[in-house]
């Protein structure tokens, strides 16, 4: 595009390559409290510290059996979990949050998808980091 | 190893369309997925950055508070709900929003019995 | 750079042209240094001609200003036309009236945002930053300070103490004297329960207590107090202020720092699954200063005579003071209004200087806010005196000529006495739902609600059912007045029954429920309330309305969140 010497990127030690690939799992469940029982659930079964949450509100989706959409009027509350995985754990760890969606939601109101990672950083803490406390 | 019979049925061809709109505007747009055949949407608020900072003093007149939806759609859908949100969303409008596809390898939901059932004759 | 274009679909009769262009060639460039370091890539400012600068501008004014426009011009035509068919002569001056709702309009529009822009972000810094840096004894007396500070410059209240030249010593000895040689212990007491319902409040954010005990037990000493104060002469009256005070010591200045510290202190130290995010406390501001002001009741009940008080009276009844240049409008609403907020500002700013060291980003958009926030207390206020509070006590002197049975000034009504009775039924209603509506209390609160819902729950699925339940209760309030009953006497079981309710509502509903209890009564509704209720209740000024209010607001939203149960957002939640 441009053959100005400034803008070609220099040599460097560590390339983008460097970092692995990886998935972005996504579940959408109600907002009553499960979203914090995954991620601990992530943690101690998976050793998994890359997972996040936040609320949000949701919009249709098959609540009652059959399929038809449930309340698309004033939105229902609920929660968004991610969580980046390396590529070889993917498949284990999005069929776990399935089973436990899956079990714990009777009509549905719960989705759960994975999208790819081209680059992923490694996040570990320190051994020995203790738990955080409930007060 | 579990006993119990559990299967999960996964979902192909599934994409996500994200759009961030100004705050407010978030539910025009699950309206307009709605009426292209989306079956939900997700909603959260979120305050953006970029344009405040370089407009100088009239910069207080910027909102900075965003709605992030996120529609889950079939591929095959995904064209006529990016459109019809695009359109109805005005984000042809500068300072309107912008919006992106990410495709999903896969995704899980509770689909009904008769409906797998169906699909499965 | 186009890489084809192509006519692939059409919407609603307009073809779609859809073009691809590589984002590579809109973004910027970056360069690096000779050690392959990136020169950070400042984006040029943007320079906006004329034209689309006023688009912007225009837009961005119009979004704030019709709001409160939609709310105060109908209430001011309601007071105007209601003054043309009841009030002889009808309306004195409609310049002034004109000029006033505009201030009031506008004064709201800027107040709004001045809490939005910048006394809201800097509590939540604040709360944010505080716990972080301090163990949590450092924590509490600065929180301490700030609730303190922020009930002692509260400009509502005020209005109440002005009105005190109308009680009399003889009939009413222990408010007679709380509102005169009292009244600074009355403010110190309420300001200092203020003050700890902070502190309390910040030992929730951080230990995450469930808010259901916490309120319900906060609530039993009002009640026992008040129901002690039936036994004692004269304090009975005193019990009708307390729950006032309770109602207006959180003005809109104080109740945004609160809920912004709030709002600071639970993303800072909670776990994330609180449903409240910081809410249900500001009714804990509320309750204190009614528990404080009949403490102190009692306490001059034990110390001071009947007849002493009565003998003060009769030596002070005898001056009358020339007001000083400050308390006359508009110096003092401008007093009232810098005294509101730019104390409080400067506490906050000191704390993050010196003490915090903390470097704070975008200051520039802080200190705008706050410098909004102050002209629009004062046009607010001054405002209210031109227009709404100046009808208001023409309304305060008709509704005492009418009341008296012979008619004070001699005139006989153009009405039957029942079409008089059923307007002045309609007339609260409308003060008590429209000002509602345009407190900007209660506007701020809804917006905090809708935040942190995400938009589950609208500002407006708060505000109306807030306002419908002021509008009843001022219309009971009325209805309790006009045969000289004492509201006090309805408080309790109302009381009682919110208390039921509490138990049985979701903890996020009961959250909101009681904190829009404490946010209304404010600017707006207070000279308006305080006209109707000082003219129906003579001697007594109609002490207990603006609880009434409160307790109503409360009511109604509580009803709306068992009424939605499995419904509306929240109350999902267990």
């Amino acid at each position: 595009m441009s053959n100005d010497p400034e803008n070609t990127l220099p040599d460097r030690g560590t390339s983008l390559m460097d970092y692995p690939r990886g998935k972005l799992i996504t579940c959408l469940v109600p907002d009553n409290g499960m979203a914090v029982m995954l991620i601990v659930a992530l943690k101690e079964r998976h050793q998994l510290l890359t997972a996040d949450f936040h609320r949000c509100r949701g919009y249709g989706g098959a609540r009652e059996p059959g399929g038809t959409s449930g309340d698309w009027g004033c939105g229902t509350p609920m929660c968004v979990v991610t969580v980046v995985v390396g590529d070889d754990r993917a498949e284990e760890v999005f069929e776990f949050l399935g089973a436990m969606v899956s079990s714990r939601l009777r009509g549905g109101n719960a989705i759960i998808h994975q999208g790819r990672l081209s680059h992923v950083t490694r996040f570990e803490l320190p051994v020995g980091v203790p738990d955080e406390q409930e007060k | 190893m579990t006993t119990s019979e559990r299967t999960i049925t996964f979902l192909t061809d599934v994409q996500l369309i994200t759009c961030i709109v100004q705050s407010g505007l978030g539910d025009i747009i699950v309206k307009a997925a709605r009426e292209a055949g989306a079956q939900g949407a997700t909603i959260f608020f979120a305050r953006g950055s970029g344009v405040r900072e370089r407009l100088g003093v009239l910069g207080v007149a910027v909102e900075v508070e965003k709605e992030v939806v996120n529609i889950v759609v079939a591929s095959d859908q995904m064209e006529a709900v990016f459109d019809h949100v695009y359109l109805t969303g005005q984000l042809d409008t500068p300072g309107m929003g912008f919006m992106y596809v990410t495709p999903l390898e896969k995704a899980a939901t509770y689909i009904p019995k008769e409906v797998v059932d169906r699909l499965e004759q | 750079m186009n890489r084809g274009n192509r006519l692939y679909s059409s919407f609603g009769g307009v073809s779609i042209v859809s073009r691809h262009v590589s984002y590579n060639l809109l973004s910027p460039r970056i360069r690096r240094d000779i050690k392959g370091r990136i020169v950070p890539y400042v984006a040029p400012e943007v320079k906006l001609n004329f034209k689309d600068g006023y688009r912007l501008l225009k837009s961005y004014v119009a979004n704030r200003f019709w709001g409160p426009f939609k709310v105060v011009v109908p209430v001011a035509v309601f007071l105007v036309v209601f003054q043309s068919i009841f009030l002889q002569p009808p309306v004195r001056d409609l310049g002034n009236m004109a000029l006033g709702v505009c201030a009031v309009v506008v004064g709201l529009m800027l107040l709004l945002e001045g809490l939005r822009m910048g006394v809201s972000p800097m509590g939540e810094i604040l709360g944010n930053t505080l716990p972080k840096k301090w163990p949590m004894m450092g924590v509490l007396p600065v929180v301490f300070m700030l609730g303190l500070g922020s009930a002692l410059t509260e400009p509502t209240w005020r209005v109440l103490l002005n009105s005190g030249d109308r009680v009399t010593a003889e009939a009413t000895p222990y408010l007679y004297a709380l509102l005169h040689g009292w009244s600074e212990w009355l403010i110190l007491v309420s300001g200092i329960s203020v003050g700890l319902a902070w502190v309390l409040a910040t030992l929730q954010w951080f230990h995450g207590w469930h808010l259901k005990p916490v309120i319900m037990s906060a609530a039993v000493p009002p009640f026992v107090l008040t129901v002690l104060a039936w036994f004692f002469p004269h304090v009975k009256e005193v019990a009708a202020l307390a729950w006032d005070m309770g109602a207006l010591v959180l003005g809109p200045v104080g109740m945004t720092v609160m809920l912004a510290l709030g709002r600071g202190m639970v993303s800072a130290v909670g776990r994330g699954n609180e449903t409240a995010q910081g809410l249900g406390m500001i009714a804990l501001a509320a309750m204190l200063p009614v528990t404080g002001v009949l403490g102190l009741a009692f306490i001059m009940v034990a110390s001071v005579p009947v007849s002493s008080i009565v003998a003060d009276a009769a030596v002070i009844g005898t001056q009358i003071i020339e007001p000083p240049w400050y308390a006359v409008t508009p110096w003092i609403e401008l007093g009232l209004a810098v005294g509101a907020v730019v104390p409080l500002m400067i506490f906050i700013m000191l704390l993050f200087r010196f003490i915090l060291q903390e470097q704070v980003r975008g200051v520039g958009i802080l200190v705008y806010g706050v410098v909004l926030s102050i002209p629009g207390l004062i046009l607010l206020n001054v405002g209210m005196t031109l227009s709404l509070s100046y009808s208001g006590s023409e309304l305060h002197s008709w509704l005492i000529t009418r009341l008296s049975p012979a008619g004070v000034d001699g005139t006989v009504s153009r009405f039957a006495p029942g079409v008089e009775v059923a307007g002045i039924f309609v007339l609260a209603w409308v003060i008590g739902f429209a000002a509602t509506l345009a407190e900007p209390g209660l506007n701020i609160l809804g917006s905090h609600v809708e935040r942190h819902s995400h938009g589950v729950l609208r500002a407006r699925t708060l505000r109306f059912p807030v306002a419908f339940g002021a509008g009843c209760s001022s219309v009971a309030g009325v209805g309790i007045l006009l045969p000289g009953l004492d509201p006090v006497a309805f408080l309790l079981p109302l009381w009682l029954l919110l208390l039921l309710l509490t138990w049985m509502a979701p903890e996020g509903w009961i959250a909101m429920a009681w904190d829009s209890g404490g946010v209304i009564p404010g600017p707006v509704t207070v000279p308006l309330m305080l006209a109707l209720g000082t003219g129906l209740g003579g001697g007594m000024l109609g002490l207990g309305l603006f609880a009434l209010m409160a307790l109503g607001s409360i009511l109604a939203l509580l009803l709306v969140g068992l009424w939605g149960r499995g419904t509306i957002g929240w109350s999902e939640i267990s």
